[in-house]
């Protein structure tokens, strides 16, 4: 193989060398090209089970959402409602959510090490693994590479989100960047996805033929990972472009997009439930803005009813189309909001206590996990890091964490934290 | 700052005399029309009360009965007033209206409303004569009430947003209400005129997908010409960063005649506001953590005559009917920060509200 920091020069190709690997290149086919490139379905769980991954990014307060303290020092101003599980309350502001609740599993033991957005996001997301000096995947790249694709044949890791799209590679860490995040910028496909109409389809899938002939090259000289995730990514591009139908908006009936909310959040939640319809393996909504630390109520006031809307409309869709039974739903954030009420009427941030609701395949329906003290401050009882959680949702996937491993380059690495455990009472 | 201006500061420059602290977060305090109380309320669900007639102020037995947060509180402007002058009209953020007797805290209310408005009551208005209280909230609705016995007037629901703040037109025909929105809209329930909406938009932005800000205090300038609609020029939700300012509208055109603005971005909102009787206006702002201002200035002016920012987040402030002393609702200093700040007994200790009490610097 040569020096993967290889020069130009070292490219240049004789016109003869040329035609040859052109009539080579018609032989090919188009689809699974990175298939050429390393045993990407061998040790690829068998699966059809899929995840919605719900961000919040910025950190819910669990005031004003899953653990409500009324009428304590810290509660805040609004009231409990009562919810379709009996003796559970969630605040007033998730009415549509708490006629939900008995398909939904509760943790309000959440106890977590990292106070900071930055550090804290990545963290989480990774599962917050032991340092082994390797830059673990996040959870949607993790399901990526230990289920794969699936029937679909669609990119098996997508992110619907405020702002800008494109392909998220450091999400992958060491399992290299095929296993990265196909960003759907404010859930839009990605540009150009259209064949253009000068382009033939004979002529396009030549052309195609002849990339992967010469990615095909390249990737014999140098180290596959790079030339593996770029033609995945050719890959994924062609599988959406026959799934065009999933961004056509004008194909939603007004009814549906009523009910999940005409507001950001809502459109990209019926996106992702479309997605998941087609067979998409992971999909994550995000949603911005929840960073409180001023205003807060009036600031949950607002934001809660559209969680709350499109949420309770996803869980209750999942269960009727009867796909709840395989899609792990999990809604968290990064941290929870601080008891104390600062000067600009807002919460900060607080590991120390906080929620997250879990739903669907593996998971017991209409349960509670965990509890915080009467002011919410703290756990009362034994808590939960987010290593907990991977080792469960890994187990809800049907993934047994304590055997199955990742292989980077020949060290074997868990998949959860080692110091953490599957979390029983949560599971089916 | 001019001779004119220089002398109103050194006739009303705010001089702090003694600080109340009260071992909870407060929302609002107002004196007692008999200047014999001052009345605050905010987390507990209690409207406290503390003795105003001795340098002292001692806090006396609270008056019990809300949950949840009381923000808002109305009183008769003048002893003697009809209705009784010894009540106070309280609102909660559960959706309860109440009227006490801040006298005698083991009475039972005069009357109470458990269910005036489902869920928080934002804003709680007097009338002028003292005959009529207005409430809104986050139901939509604005409502006209009786003081005499609580009984329902007129009932209105706002469009599609939240409603902050409310008021009461000065011939009592009409009250106005300012919403999330930045909609300005007059509720005719004496005549039941229409009338065409106003748009307080600076005041409101939707930020990715929160709406921030709103129309969150109403008032009459004294002569009735002006509508002040005060809250934060917003910059952006979460955080909330936006530039404390009021909207002068003319009351006869509907126009926007003037906005004024009480600080920059991290200062946030005018968070209470009053003419004094000389005729300025007097605003206190709460922003950052740590960040608040008490100011005076004239309408006319283009800058305040008086400025503090040494009390940390002030949401509330009360003239004294002798109309020499003010009191100012504030918050802690070092009320914020991240993750587990425990105290020196390894507790978790909540913020509380300071009371700065104090006189114009020309009282006697």
């Amino acid at each position: 193989m040569l020096n993967p920091l290889c020069k130009p020069w070292e490219h240049r190709m004789s016109r003869r060398q040329w035609l040859g690997t052109s009539t080579a290149a018609g032989a090919l086919a188009l689809g699974g090209t990175s298939a050429l490139f390393s045993p990407a379905v061998a040790g690829e769980i068998p699966s059809d089970k899929q995840v919605l991954f719900i961000w919040i990014d910025g950190g819910m307060s669990q005031y004003e959402s899953w653990d409500p303290k009324p009428n304590t020092q810290f509660g805040g101003p609004f009231r409990p409602i009562d919810t379709s599980l009996p003796g559970v309350q969630i605040c007033e502001l998730m009415p549509r959510t708490a006629r939900v609740m008995h398909h939904l599993s509760l943790v309000r033991n959440m106890c977590t090490q990292d106070n900071s957005h930055s550090a804290g996001v990545p963290r989480i997301q990774r599962g917050d693994p032991k340092n082994r000096g390797v830059t673990y995947p996040f959870f949607g790249s993790a399901v990526a590479r230990l289920l794969g694709s699936g029937k679909s044949g669609l990119p098996p890791y997508v992110s619907i989100k405020p702002g800008g799209g494109g392909f998220f590679y450091q999400d992958a860490g060491f399992l290299g960047p095929k296993y990265g995040a196909l960003a759907f910028g404010d859930g839009k496909p990605p540009e150009n996805l259209l064949r253009h109409p000068s382009v033939s389809e004979e002529d396009d899938q030549t052309r195609n033929a002849l990339r992967v002939t010469l990615n095909k090259r390249y990737a014999e000289r140098h180290r596959h990972d790079n030339a593996e995730a770029h033609a995945a990514v050719y890959d994924m591009a062609a599988a959406l472009m026959k799934r065009q139908d999933l961004f056509d908006t004008t194909r939603l009936s007004p009814e549906e997009t009523q009910r999940y909310g005409t507001h950001e959040f809502g459109r990209h939640m019926l996106l992702a439930r479309n997605m998941l319809e087609a067979g998409v393996r992971f999909v994550k909504v995000t949603s911005y803005g929840w960073d409180t630390h001023g205003d807060n109520f009036l600031g949950h006031q607002s934001l809660m009813p559209r969680f709350d809307q499109a949420y309770a409309a996803i869980i209750e869709d999942l269960h009727t189309r009867g796909m709840l039974d395989r899609t792990l739903v999990i809604a968290m954030s990064e941290f929870g909001r601080t008891p104390r009420i600062n000067g600009h009427i807002g919460r900060d941030h607080w590991p120390e206590a906080w929620s997250l609701a879990l739903a669907g395949c593996g998971i017991k329906r209409g349960t509670v996990i965990g509890k915080t003290n009467d002011l919410g401050t703290f756990v009362d009882g034994n808590t939960f890091d987010i290593g907990h959680m991977f080792h469960t949702w890994f187990a809800a996937l049907g993934i047994d964490s304590s055997k199955v491993e990742y292989d980077n380059h020949g060290q074997p690495l868990p998949i959860a934290h080692d110091a953490c455990s599957v979390v029983k009472e949560l599971l089916s | 700052m001019n001779d004119d201006l220089a002398m109103l500061k050194s006739k009303y420059e705010f001089k702090e005399t003694r600080q109340l602290k009260p071992d909870r977060q407060l929302s609002v305090a107002r004196f007692t029309p008999c200047g014999r109380f001052l009345l605050a309320a905010g987390h507990d669900g209690q409207v406290r009360r503390f003795d105003a007639t001795t340098d002292e102020m001692a806090e006396l037995k609270p008056l019990t009965g809300h949950q949840g947060w009381v923000q808002r509180l109305a009183l008769p402007t003048k002893p003697g007033d009809m209705p009784p002058s010894e009540v106070v009209y309280s609102v909660d953020s559960w959706g309860q209206l109440r009227c006490s007797s801040f006298v005698d805290e083991t009475a039972p209310p005069r009357w109470a409303i458990p269910t005036a408005h489902n869920g928080w009551i934002l804003d709680l208005a007097l009338s002028p004569s003292g005959q009529r209280l207005a409430t809104c909230g986050i139901d939509r609705k604005i409502q006209v009430w009786s003081t005499t016995d609580g009984a329902r007037i007129a009932e209105f629901e706002n469009p599609h947003w939240e409603v902050l703040s409310v008021c009461f037109t000065p011939d009592e025909t009409a009250v106005i209400s300012g919403d999330l929105n930045g909609a300005i809209r007059h509720w005719d329930f004496a005549n039941g005129k229409l009338f065409p909406e106003w748009n307080a938009a600076d005041l409101h932005k939707s930020d990715r997908l929160q709406e921030v800000g709103g129309v969150r205090r109403l008032l009459f300038s004294p002569d009735g010409r002006h509508l002040i609609c005060a809250g934060t020029k917003p910059k952006n939700g979460g955080n909330v960063q936006g530039i404390p300012a009021a909207i002068l509208f003319d009351w006869a055109t509907g126009l926007a005649v003037k906005t004024l603005e009480f600080g920059k971005e991290g200062d946030v909102y005018v968070t209470d506001l009053s003419f004094h009787p000389a005729g300025f206006l007097m605003a206190t702002i709460s922003g950052n953590p740590g960040t608040g201002k008490l100011v005076f200035r004239r309408v006319d002016d283009e800058t305040p005559f008086f400025e503090t920012t040494k009390m940390p987040n002030c949401h509330s402030l009360s003239l004294h009917p002798d109309e020499q002393r003010l009191a100012i609702v504030a918050t802690n200093g070092g009320s914020n920060g991240n993750g587990r700040n425990l105290d020196k007994e390894g507790k978790y200790p909540g913020n509380f509200s300071p009371i700065h009490i104090g006189k114009f610097a020309g009282a006697g």
